[in-house]
């Protein structure tokens, strides 16, 4: 009982139980038809969710204000030229991926040199940040329609006993993510500047230089995001990362992390991102129209977030 | 009024010379000097925007002064930062208890300096069996070590802020209004290792406007007014109503009040 009592009290629990309701829910609907491959398919879109998750979150926790919308244009940017530099060919993958991460940490010190040197509040630099990365991809990426190399593309769909390869692979950064959070200075040092910006700058914690490798850290795990996204769906395209702007915040949300900063959790964030897609799923199964869809994700979207949010009350 | 018991004349552990800090015109400390001999309480005593926490934070690394030169034993040093004020082993125990607050004791003493394994992570069972160390030490009755420090009493907080200041060998420790948050159990506590650390050849600043706690506390105070140094006293030399009068009509005893 106790157990239990406990476990209701760490905020990322209820993405998980959030995504196991809904996903029985589907599957009590058909009937158990197909349960199996939805989780297939969530655990493969998740993937991509959670990659640009991790960055967004410790973004989000370094306190109020901060949060990273360059996200979908990196997406498109790195994975624009991936794919031009590849050229569809296997010789060409290690250089690719080097372009790809090579372009994340441009974004990532870009970013920066608009908040700490001009002074730019986090969430405008980054948003006219995109703009620029985003008409970057446009220039550069006339040749959109290239096909991946057939390493990266069998690579980022393959599947063992119905996982997704890629889905393991995640899941250890993730888990290599939580070690970082919890237990190096710098994701200690991430925390206490959350919690109390002003403290952790008098304790002596470098506060500019974390900051700076938080959103380096974000803009790369959005290049290899675009790299591994563009492979996984037979190409780049512009708008391929539209859709991870809201998602990267949301899921960071639901999944326990505070938005106060101060307060973060990797594995709430794998929870939520396939809570997100078995959400829709449920939605499409129950043959809702597209607008019934929005309006009812939204409010199970509130209603996890309030749920979990019942935080044992401070002090 | 330089009568103090140092006639040995050794080097001082720090001296501040001539400091001036202005904020948008405002002369928040203007041209003071003061110094701190090892083993030695030195009070700042002042109204509330004297300049007292302003002069101090030079020492501390929170601010940078305009111009004025500060000198831990005899040598010039270069603090642009708490960082660089902690390699002097200057540790500072602040009025606002700078404490991260979803954190245990054990990291917020730490905070900055955790202690790693030898593969680089953060070592928490280490961490928390020194901070029993020494809170066994400053606060035999503190207990909560796995609670966050939002869950803590004040003095409990002021316990962990201390703890972090004495556990890193600080030579010279500023504390500013380190009692103002406390009963009167805790406070006797404060003054009690204040003794210890006294004892210990720590030289502290002790920020305060409560004069009694200095004529008890210390052995010099210096007083100022207005941004401005009144004058330095030896708090045997001196009434509360002397003190009192410095910091009220910014005159030294024995000049005449206007």
């Amino acid at each position: 009982m106790t157990f239990v009592k406990t476990l209701s009290q760490k905020a990322w629990i209820w993405s998980f139980v959030g995504m196991f309701a809904v996903w029985l829910a589907t599957a009590v609907y058909t009937g158990g038809k197909g349960s199996a491959d939805v989780l297939t398919a969530a655990l493969s879109f998740a993937t991509f969710t959670v990659i640009v998750g991790i960055g967004q979150m410790f973004v989000i926790t370094t306190g109020p204000g901060n949060v990273d919308l360059s996200i979908p244009s990196t997406i498109s940017l790195s994975g624009a030229v991936a794919m031009k530099i590849m050229d569809g060919s296997n010789a060409m993958l290690a250089i690719g991926f080097a372009a790809s991460m090579g372009c994340g940490v441009a974004v990532g010190i870009f970013n920066y040199i608009l908040i700490r040197v001009l002074r730019i509040p986090p969430i405008i630099a980054t948003l006219s940040s995109s703009f620029l990365i985003l008409s970057s991809a446009i220039a550069y990426g006339r040749g959109l329609k290239i096909k991946p190399p057939p390493l990266l593309a069998d690579f980022t769909t393959a599947q063992i006993m119905g996982i997704p390869v890629l889905a393991i692979v995640i899941i250890l950064l993730a888990a290599v993510m939580g070690v970082v959070l919890n237990r190096t200075m710098y994701g200690r040092s991430v925390l206490a500047i959350g919690q109390n910006m002003r403290a952790a700058w008098l304790a002596g914690i470098n506060v500019e230089r974390i900051r700076f490798f938080t959103y380096l850290l974000s803009a790369v795990l959005a290049a290899l995001c675009g790299f591994l996204l563009s492979g996984f769906s037979g190409g780049a395209s512009l708008n391929m990362g539209q859709e991870y702007l809201l998602a990267s915040i949301a899921v960071v949300v639901i999944g326990g992390t505070s938005v106060a900063g101060g307060k973060a959790n990797v594995a709430g964030i794998w929870g939520a991102a396939m809570f997100m897609f078995l959400l829709v799923t449920m939605l499409n199964t129950f043959g809702a129209s597209a607008g019934i869809r929005l309006i009812m994700t939204g409010l199970i979207i509130v209603a996890v977030i309030t749920i979990a949010g019942g935080d044992e009350p401070q002090r | 009024m330089t009568s103090t018991k140092r006639t040995n004349g050794g080097t001082p552990l720090v001296e501040m010379r001539d400091m001036c800090i202005a904020f948008g015109g405002v002369h928040a400390v203007d041209h003071v000097s003061v110094d701190l001999y090892p083993g030695e309480v030195v009070g700042l005593l002042g109204h509330n925007g004297a300049g007292k926490s302003t002069l101090i934070k030079m020492l501390s690394g929170a601010y940078q002064a305009d111009s004025g030169e500060i000198l831990i034993n005899g040598e010039k040093a270069d603090i642009q930062n708490p960082r660089d004020a902690r390699s002097y082993n200057i540790e500072t125990i602040y009025q606002t208890l700078a404490l991260a607050d979803n954190l245990d004791a054990a990291s917020n003493l730490f905070l900055g300096r955790e202690l790693v394994t030898p593969l680089g992570f953060v070592d928490e069972d280490a961490m928390e069996a020194e901070s029993r160390k020494i809170m066994a030490r400053l606060n035999p009755n503190f207990q909560k070590f796995a609670e966050p420090v939002s869950a803590l009493s004040g003095g409990q907080r002021q316990s962990v802020a201390i703890a972090r200041a004495v556990y890193f060998d600080a030579r010279i420790l500023i504390m500013d209004e380190p009692t103002a948050a406390l009963g009167p159990h805790e406070t006797q506590m404060v003054s009690e290792l204040i003794q210890q650390l006294k004892a210990e050849g720590i030289g502290i600043f002790l920020i305060s406007h409560d004069i009694h706690d200095v004529l008890e506390l210390c052995d010099r105070a210096s007083v100022m007014k207005n941004g401005k140094l009144v004058g330095t006293v030896d708090v045997d030399d001196v009434t509360d109503d002397d003190l009192l009068s410095m910091i009220i009509l910014g005159k030294k005893p024995g000049e005449a009040a206007a």
